[in-house]
């Protein structure tokens, strides 16, 4: 540590124990941390008492400081912004992890005392909101009292059922105190390579319950006058298979926090702690209305419907750590998004199959952090992104489904595989609105599932017990936009700045060194715009020993659909060699493989003899791997929109010399005909050679096509008819059955919907296996084990408490359902103000 | 008008909700006083809502360890209070309601006086004047 560093840490720890003074000397007056007195518990609740009475954050009808002087509120508040973007920037080196220091894969927030986000730096936002629930959960479960927040205090979270994604992110929080009183919350987390599980990476996929899923620390005090107690310095590395890696993560977060309290205290020094106040309750009313305003704008009040699904099969996988976890899991969700005449809006997932013994489970605040990093990538294009947002929406989770088990039980490990997933409609819905108010620039078909992961560990190149999580899946192809292609191998939707990382240093943190990195041909959803594809990655295994590698991602199912005619970008498939000849290969000097661009093409297997597994599926569980094995990392690619045919043919001539598409595939989905004119490699791709385009064939195989879909075409009452009769016979595998049957038993309304729209007799009952049916008993017995004793107001739509003044969730899906029900064409918002929409909305 | 609750503990949600149900107007401002021995109102906040349920606006102070009478006093001074209300910890046997030392030392205090009520769970001491 350098004299000016030396200074600067016993500065803040004098002023830490000057501010705990005040503090200690108010608790002996009786008062409590929060504003003129009140203790945090009864600051939260009477900001939600206000809130909910006013229809305003903290009853703020009118933004003061910024009607007052609106160039100095946006100074104000940029200067913030700017303040977590540069704790960000500069932290991020500390870490010695590629998944920080590469990809990002950190964030920070500013919060009010009660836990709402003012502002949030760049990078994996999703956290604008988690953090905010982990101190709302230290507030209403009076942490003031014991073990007491006090100035210099630190605290550290990665519990799902208090506030996060899943425990790979750990969350650090700083309180920043003025005058004895509590003015906000410093807070940082990023993605840990390793966290303890029963299997070596982030996010284990092999356990059946929480108990696999690692090491959980349940919002706790792990420091006092900024520094760690040695209980936790000593504890929680240890506890992982990479303690070095997770000691310098620490150490980002506290550095970020550090800065950000350092920055908030000048700033009250400039401007006063009542002007800092006032900013950081208009900052959250502002973002609220802001929301509206663009949803007032952009979009159709009424309500919007779709579904998803994904697979996760287990049946028959090694390794999964309970027999009874050994099945076939789909995840559904059924997905409504109500548009108020307010502008406010409701997230429900009514319907949702139950939870089940596998790791892609989600909590709340796992949803709502998740659907929030979405709509900041259409409804919220600027700086703008805080709680306020959150003010304006709410959620509907079925408790005991999937997507809010409030069951401390199951396990959390990768939420993600669930939640972006069924997140892909809520995209198709906002799209539908932008494109029915002529918001065309704003539509997306939707993301990319956000895999494959490359997980595992064992004893790596240096002979330490090592995990790795490769954090190329932050980048994938992006959704076709209606104006434009999806960008191809772009970014994750949870990380909007992540790329793919410099294969050298993922190579310097995993023995895992790369044959070979490509675009990905056909992985984007074909489409009048094409979905952007996405890449591949062909990784050996080099000087290691007990070594695991495993898969997670979408398989047979692609959980993104197309968009207005548009295509579904590709799905999943595991591509592994083992026991192989690749160091034979190596000493001959002989062709190997660098890439599986065309599965169907059998090249991949002509250039490696060894123990081949190719399977359709996405996710597998730990597996040994030895040196000079093969494993293929395939990162997905966005969906299409429009009409396939409808593309340029020029367009997809580019698509082949980039690489995007395969001469075979541009006939099959575009039916565009090329002539390979040349052999050698004329452009930056890595399918070689030089095609033309045959004009003529073209034209004639379109008009082909377009004959045999009308030949094809089927009315929509035959088609019915045909499926009507595929479920009255239960023509459907087990695992079809054993989803819909878990999801008309978690909901009464789905199950309606489903008996009258298919006109079942009301006796039917699907027809499950013996195993199907102990596994839906045996989920649905056990009941909630919940983690809030005190919820707060914003939790009554996720536990199903409910208003008496109001009812619970509206509900649409009804068989009989016309379209003289739905919004009128003159149905709007009340009192929207016409204009164009702009930065500030 | 403003209107003191002294909140003896956070089991008082009747009492409180007695008050703002019967005796506060929806623009009056209610001051919630905690006596030191309560450390937290967070709890009663969330189970009665006061601004959602009865409408009206209100602050959250406390009493300072070894506090006396005149503190109190002082404090209804300082907000100006039209009425004190305490809640009713013990009843006899035929319903009436206790008047502990809290009750009786603000009723005997010379600096302030006012009408008495008797609700089921809150005794209010009303049309305050201050001789002080």
């Amino acid at each position: 540590m350098s004299s000016t560093d030396q200074t600067k840490t016993e500065e803040r720890r004098a002023d830490a124990r000057r501010e705990l003074a005040n503090v200690r000397e108010k608790r002996q007056r009786g008062e409590g941390i929060g504003w003129n007195g009140k203790t945090l518990r009864e600051q939260l609740a009477k900001l939600e008492d206000k809130t909910e009475a006013t229809g305003h954050y903290n009853g703020l009808s009118t933004l003061t400081l910024k009607r007052d002087d609106p160039i100095r509120y946006e100074q104000l508040y940029a200067r913030l912004r700017g303040d977590l973007v540069t704790a960000r920037e500069t932290s991020k080196e500390v870490s010695a992890t590629p998944i920080v220091e590469q990809e990002g894969e950190l964030c920070y927030g500013l919060f009010t005392p009660e836990g709402d986000s003012i502002a949030v730096s760049t990078g994996i936002i999703v956290h604008i909101h988690t953090m905010s629930e982990a101190i709302k959960f230290m507030i209403n479960h009076d942490y003031e009292e014991n073990p007491k927040i006090e100035p210099g205090d630190i605290f550290v979270n990665n519990d799902p059922h208090v506030g996060d994604v899943h425990p790979c992110d750990l969350m650090t929080l700083v309180p920043i105190f003025h005058d004895g009183e509590l003015v906000a919350w410093a807070g940082g987390v990023n993605h840990v390579i390793d966290t303890g599980a029963i299997g070596p990476g982030s996010m284990n996929v092999s356990q059946a319950s929480r108990f696999g899923d690692g090491a959980y620390y349940t919002a706790r005090k792990i420091g006092e006058e900024f520094e760690l107690y040695n209980s936790w310095k000593k504890e929680y590395p240890a506890k992982t298979r990479t303690p070095d890696f997770l000691k310098l993560d620490e150490r980002t977060r506290m550095t970020g926090c550090l800065m950000i309290r350092d920055a908030v205290t000048e700033l009250i020094g400039s401007i006063g702690v009542d002007t800092f106040k006032q900013l950081s309750r208009e900052a959250v009313e502002d973002g609220r209305r802001g929301f509206r305003k663009r949803i007032e704008k952009t979009m159709l009040p009424g309500t919007y419907r779709g579904a998803s699904f994904v697979d996760a099969l287990y049946e028959g996988q090694a390794n999964v750590t309970r027999d009874y976890a050994n099945e076939n899991h789909l995840m559904h969700a059924p997905s409504e998004l109500h548009v108020r005449a307010d502008g406010s809006f409701q997230v429900s997932f009514e319907g949702a199959n139950k939870w089940g013994w596998h790791p892609y489970n989600c909590t709340p605040a796992a949803i709502q952090g998740g659907v929030w990093v979405m709509l900041t990538q259409t409804v919220i294009p600027n700086e703008l992104v805080n709680d306020g947002a959150y003010y304006a929406c709410d959620f509907h989770l079925p408790v005991g489904s999937w997507a809010n088990t409030q069951n401390t039980e199951t396990a959390h490990a990768y939420a993600w595989h669930f939640l972006v997933s069924a997140w892909a409609p809520l995209w198709q819905h906002l799209s539908r609105g932008y494109y029915a108010r002529g918001f065309w620039e704003e539509i997306n078909a939707g993301n990319a599932n956000t895999s494959n992961w490359l997980q595992g560990g064992g004893i790596d190149q240096f002979d330490k017990l090592h995990a790795v999580n490769s954090f190329e899946a932050a980048c994938e192809g992006v959704g076709a936009r209606y104006v434009e292609d999806g960008e191809p191998h772009a970014s994750a939707v949870w990380n909007p700045e992540g790329d793919m990382g410099d294969a050298e240093a993922w190579e310097r943190v995993e023995p895992l060194p790369f044959l070979g990195r490509a675009v990905k041909p056909n992985t984007g959803g074909a489409g009048r715009r094409a979905g952007g594809s996405g890449f591949e990655s062909m990784r050996t295994v080099k000087d290691v020993s007990r070594w695991l590698l495993y898969e997670m991602g979408n398989g047979y199912m692609t959980s993104d659909g197309g968009l207005f005619g548009g295509y579904p970008a590709a799905s999943g498939y595991i591509l592994n060699a083992q026991d192989t000849d690749l160091q034979a290969r190596f000493e001959n000097h002989e062709d190997y493989p660098q890439h599986d661009l065309d599965p169907e093409s059998g090249e991949f297997e002509s250039k490696i003899d060894g123990e081949i597994t190719r399977r359709p599926e996405g996710i597998s569980t730990p597996k040994e791997f030895d040196d000079y094995d093969l494993y293929l990392n395939y990162l997905r690619g966005g969906s299409g929109l429009g009409d396939p045919l409808e593309r340029e043919p020029e367009a997809v001539l580019e698509d082949i010399h980039d690489g995007y598409v395969l001469p075979r595939h541009a006939k099959d989905a575009y039916a565009v005909v090329v002539e390979k004119v040349d052999d050698e490699a004329q452009h930056n791709s890595a399918v070689h050679g030089e095609y033309e385009l045959d004009r003529e064939a073209t034209e004639e195989l379109r008009a082909e096509r377009m004959a045999e879909r009308a030949e094809k075409a089927q009315p929509v009452s035959e088609w019915y008819e045909d499926e009507r009769e595929r479920i009255h016979d239960q023509e459907l595998i087990d695992d079809v059955k054993k989803t819909y049957e878990s999801s008309m038993r978690m909901s009464k309304q789905f199950s309606d919907f489903y008996h009258e729209f298919w006109e079942l007799p009301a006796d039917f009952e699907w027809d499950l296996s013996e195993k199907a049916q102990r596994s839906l008993e045996g989920r649905f017995k056990s009941g909630t084990k919940m983690k809030w004793d005190n919820p707060t107001h914003g939790h009554e739509t996720w536990l199903d408490i409910g208003r008496d003044d109001e009812p619970r969730v509206p509900y649409t899906w009804h068989a009989d359902r016309s379209i003289q029900e739905l919004s009128t064409p003159t149905a709007s918002f009340g009192g929207v103000t016409t204009g164009t929409a702009t930065d500030d909305d | 008008m403003t209107t003191i609750i002294i909140i003896k503990s956070v089991d008082q949600e009747p009492t409180v909700r007695e008050v703002l149900e019967s005796v506060v107007d929806g623009d009056d401002t209610v001051c919630f006083l905690r006596l030191p021995t309560v450390r937290c109102l967070g709890s009663l906040v969330q189970a009665v809502n006061p601004m959602i349920n009865y409408g009206v606006d209100y602050t959250i102070n406390c009493l300072p360890e070894g506090y006396d009478t005149a503190d109190l006093v002082e404090f209804a001074i300082d907000v100006d209070a039209n009425r004190i209300c305490i809640g009713i910890s013990e009843k006899t046997l035929t319903g009436k309601a206790r008047i502990d030392d809290l009750t009786q030392s603000i009723l005997l205090h010379d600096d302030i006086s006012g009408d008495v009520v008797v609700g089921d769970h809150a005794i209010i001491l009303e049309e305050l004047d201050y001789d002080g």
